[in-house]
């Protein structure tokens, strides 16, 4: 009996210890393996000041062993010799972190350019930022901003998020919200962002999850413990919000100043906003983007790409340029009532690029209100406190050391922050990207057009003199119902293009027609910056009487238009390539005719088109 | 060596007998007739199994699904044997007399019910091994080690209120009407408290009642192991199940009592 109870005991104990355990155990977000990384860094600054995410220590040494602060403290012996630097006079405050941005593609390299060391991604496809969450516990990955990101947000179908044209999982009952959640997580989600508009709120640009669905969410991602940020745009949606136990709004809205009710019980909930004011700016065409563009501690290090995104402009929103002062005020009184404020630029939105749009945004908070100090800490310490975002945000003893050193002090004057002497990501030393100004890249990459015919058709084909030719374009390729197509008809001997399509609802701007890629192909841009006028013959035959000629610019993903009126007979239209302002002539990758307006079938044809 | 536990026994039973030979030796007997008795073993054990198996790992909604499942599937499994050891199984035993024959054996009446749980334990562990190995074989489900004993522990324990249910059920009800009272009692309480289905898909209202049931709170002690509870407190929890232990076991003895008087 006994033997059989051992093996019993025996068989039971060998069970729970073959039982699989979570593979990768939970992430230590503090790093503190330094034998990973190599090389290993270790160097004296001295007499610098220090902001450590908190406070500002005056003439004080700091000791970084190993990829490790060491120690921070007047006097540090330096027996082993290791290098030292001079700081005097300068400013070591934390890596930057940019608590908004949405991250694709070179955006992270793009961010540690400009100081910025960890970026909070608000919405992004987990295929594009898994591979970036798995490299930011790796000491060795010093070359790109460490990233933290909400993957999927929580919409609508049709709602705010779904427009960009990548397929996204939308809600529309209470009972889907757990298994959305629950999804996310294991998507690698650090935490989770809806976006949502009060019913009865005045402005309705998108369809919007219901209130309950928002509630249900809070509670779902607080009890799978994540932490809950809402997009919002008006003041009765943030209270919405708010009431029902969100962590945090983000985007200060524009619509009314913040009232006192939703900044105490903001206070009481220890709330907090990521204002976004970049991209608040923007919005209503506060054109301020050009100091960043042409600030001499920044231009030699924005990339041609992010120059573009800096200088792309929203499509006119019809709203007042006072409507930022609403948020820029709200911004204030919470700062006023000691409301948790986060600096977050909503890069690469039109208007925003990665990393330098933080240093702009910084300025914002001040304008608006803010102390250096608020400022400082909104992009350092307070988003630690907020975020599971380990030791990042602070210069501590034993963190790594991910700092700036700034020539200047931004407690003084806080476009200081712009003047870099030097980065280290994990104790190493960054390289930053220089891209000379004498040497116009973009432009060089891009083939230069002359003037001349593009192509009268009469050869039958959609091919083009240059440019990779014309294809039929709908906003089906985004996500949308609407269709079009392109058939060669002739008349007299002359052959023209028949444009047929349709335009369906259920895309926030429907489009319909033709597009023309100047560029070798899709994802090259040419320039047209030597040319004045894009001619071409037109004429209405179904349905159609107005037509939007659109221009894309390389890197950025608001076009600019212009709209002519079509006759039911052949006319020859003008387009006067000046009157693009705001677009970069000489990165030009699609220029579409196309409907943007009558809903339904629809059919227009169209010949000649040229440049001079 | 033999020969020493012959004369142990011997002496033993000439002069005073061990209460906890007793109660070993009952529980030893007891666990003895089920795996004897197949038959009622093999569909009891397979039951929860084959729930975990079909909504839990082949329809999965979602891949945190196996892991929430395992816990409320585990609650499910060690309910059962809990109410029907004690309900169906002393009932019958009324019916038959035999539960008469043990009242007037000098055995304790306290052997006859320690060697229930102990069946009923035994039930629930070969339950929650079942159930572990499909979640971990099939439902790539993976906990700390930790995190497995805890479960097990907290499911099998967490079967005792229901052995007082049982127990209170098993004394008053006959044995014809015993088992379709379990049932009753044990499927809708089951649905009712998101063993099958999780409690956040259920309305409020819904929600609220499950408040009232014992499996719904051991269910999120079990959830809460894995972190997937609902996030009330675990003394919240525990003192829901300890006042139906009580309040049952005082319904026992009450029935107990009052039989022997008839």
């Amino acid at each position: 009996m006994k033997i059989r109870l051992t093996i019993g005991v025996l068989f039971i104990s060998i069970f729970f210890i073959l039982l699989p355990e979570p593979s990768n155990k939970k992430e230590s977000e503090q790093i503190t393996e330094t034998e990973s990384a190599k090389p290993s860094h270790s160097f004296v600054i001295r007499e610098v000041r220090v902001y450590n995410g908190e406070s500002l220590i005056e003439l004080t040494d700091i000791l970084i062993k190993n990829n490790l602060i060491e120690n921070i403290q007047k006097n540090i012996k330096n027996p082993e010799q290791y290098p030292e630097i001079n700081g005097k006079g300068k400013t070591l405050i934390p890596g930057l972190i940019d608590s908004h941005t949405h991250v694709w593609g070179t955006a992270l390299t793009e961010a540690l350019n400009f100081g910025v060391t960890t970026e909070l991604d608000m919405f992004s496809s987990p295929k594009t930022t898994n591979a970036h969450q798995k490299n930011r516990s790796e000491v060795s990955h010093t070359t790109s901003a460490d990233l933290f990101s909400s993957t999927i947000l929580a919409t609508a179908p049709n709602g705010h998020g779904t427009e960009y044209g990548i397929k996204i999982p939308v809600l529309t009952d209470v009972s889907e919200v757990e298994g959305f959640v629950l999804d996310r997580i294991s998507e690698g989600a650090d935490y989770i962002k809806a976006v949502y508009n009060a019913a009865d709120s005045k402005l309705q640009f998108y369809p919007s999850i219901s209130r309950e669905i928002l509630k249900a969410l809070i509670t779902s991602a607080h009890h799978n413990h994540k932490l809950l940020v809402v997009h919002i745009d008006n003041l009765l949606s943030a209270k919405h919000a708010i009431e029902d136990g969100a962590d945090g709004i983000i985007h200060s809205f524009m619509d009314q100043i913040i009232d006192d009710e939703l900044v105490n019980l903001m206070k009481k909930n220890k709330a907090f906003m990521i204002p976004t004011l970049s991209v608040s700016s923007a919005l209503v065409g506060k054109n301020e983007t050009n100091n960043l563009i042409n600030d001499v501690h920044l231009k030699d290090y924005l990339s041609p790409s992010q120059k573009a995104q800096l200088k792309a402009r929203f499509p006119d929103f019809g709203i007042p340029k006072s409507a930022y002062l609403n948020a820029a005020k709200s911004v204030k009184k919470l700062s006023l009532a000691g409301i948790t404020i986060l600096a977050g630029s909503d890069a690469p939105n039109p208007g925003t690029s990665h990393g330098i749009s933080l240093h702009g945004e910084l300025e914002l908070l001040v304008d608006a209100g803010l102390t250096n100090e608020q400022a400082m800490h909104s992009a350092t310490g307070a988003v630690r406190s907020i975020f599971p975002i380990g030791s990042r945000g602070r210069i501590e003893q034993g963190a790594l050391a991910t700092m700036i050193l700034l020539d200047g002090n931004p407690f003084t004057n806080i476009s200081d922050s712009k003047k870099i002497n030097a980065i280290w990501k994990n104790g190493t030393l960054v390289k930053r990207i220089n891209y000379p100004p004498s040497s116009q890249s973009s432009n060089q990459l891009s083939e230069t057009v002359v003037a001349g015919m593009i192509s009268d058709f009469n050869l039958g084909t959609l091919k083009t003199r240059f440019g990779a030719g014309i294809s039929a374009t709908a906003d089906h390729y985004a996500g949308g119902k609407s269709i079009s197509s392109i058939t060669i008809d002739s008349e007299d001997n002359n052959s023209f293009l028949r444009v047929t399509g349709e335009i369906k609802t259920g895309f926030p701007y429907p489009w319909s027609g033709l597009a023309f890629i100047p560029g070798k192909s899709y994802s090259e841009a040419a320039n047209l910056s030597q040319l004045k006028t894009l001619i071409f013959d037109a004429k209405s035959v179904k349905n159609i009487n107005e037509l939007s000629i659109i221009l894309f610019q390389q890197g950025s993903f608001q076009p600019s238009t212009q709209k002519i009126t079509l006759s039911d007979s052949w006319k020859t239209y003008r387009i006067d390539l000046s009157k693009y302002t705001n677009t970069d002539l000489s990165i030009i990758s699609n220029i579409s005719f196309v409907n943007t307006l009558s809903s339904g079938e629809f059919t227009f044809i169209f010949d000649n088109l040229k440049v001079e | 060596m033999m020969n020493s536990i012959v004369t142990n026994q011997h002496t033993e039973l000439l002069t005073k007998p061990s209460l906890l030979r007793i109660y070993f030796m009952e529980a030893k007997c007891e666990i003895l007739r089920v795996l004897r008795t197949p038959d009622f073993t093999i569909p009891a054990l397979i039951f929860p199994i084959m729930f975990y198996t079909f909504f839990g790992i082949i329809f999965t909604m979602g891949p945190k699904m196996p892991t929430y499942l395992l816990a409320t599937y585990g609650t499910f499994g060690v309910i059962g044997p809990a109410l029907f050891s004690f309900g169906v199984g002393i009932a019958i035993e009324r019916g038959q007399g035999w539960f008469d024959l043990k009242e007037v054996s000098p055995m304790p009446a306290s052997a006859y019910i320690i060697a229930r749980i102990a069946v009923t334990f035994f039930f629930s562990l070969a339950t929650v091994i079942l159930l572990f190995t499909m979640a971990a074989v099939f439902g790539g489900v993976a906990l700390f080690t930790s995190q497995w004993l805890l479960l097990a522990t907290v499911l099998i324990l967490g079967s005792l209120p229901f052995c007082a249910i049982g127990l209170a059920i098993g004394l008053y009800v006959s044995s014809s009407g015993a088992p379709a009272i379990v049932n009753l009692i044990y499927l809708p309480m089951a649905f009712l408290s998101g063993l099958w289905i999780p409690i956040m898909m259920f309305p409020e209202l819904m929600k609220t009642i499950a408040n009232v049931l014992p499996a719904y709170h051991l269910a999120q002690l079990s959830l809460k192991v894995v972190s997937m509870d609902i996030g009330d407190s675990v003394f919240l929890h525990l003192g829901v199940l300890a006042a139906y232990f009580i309040l049952f076991m005082f319904f026992a003895a009450k029935a107990y009592y009052k039989k022997d008087k008839s």
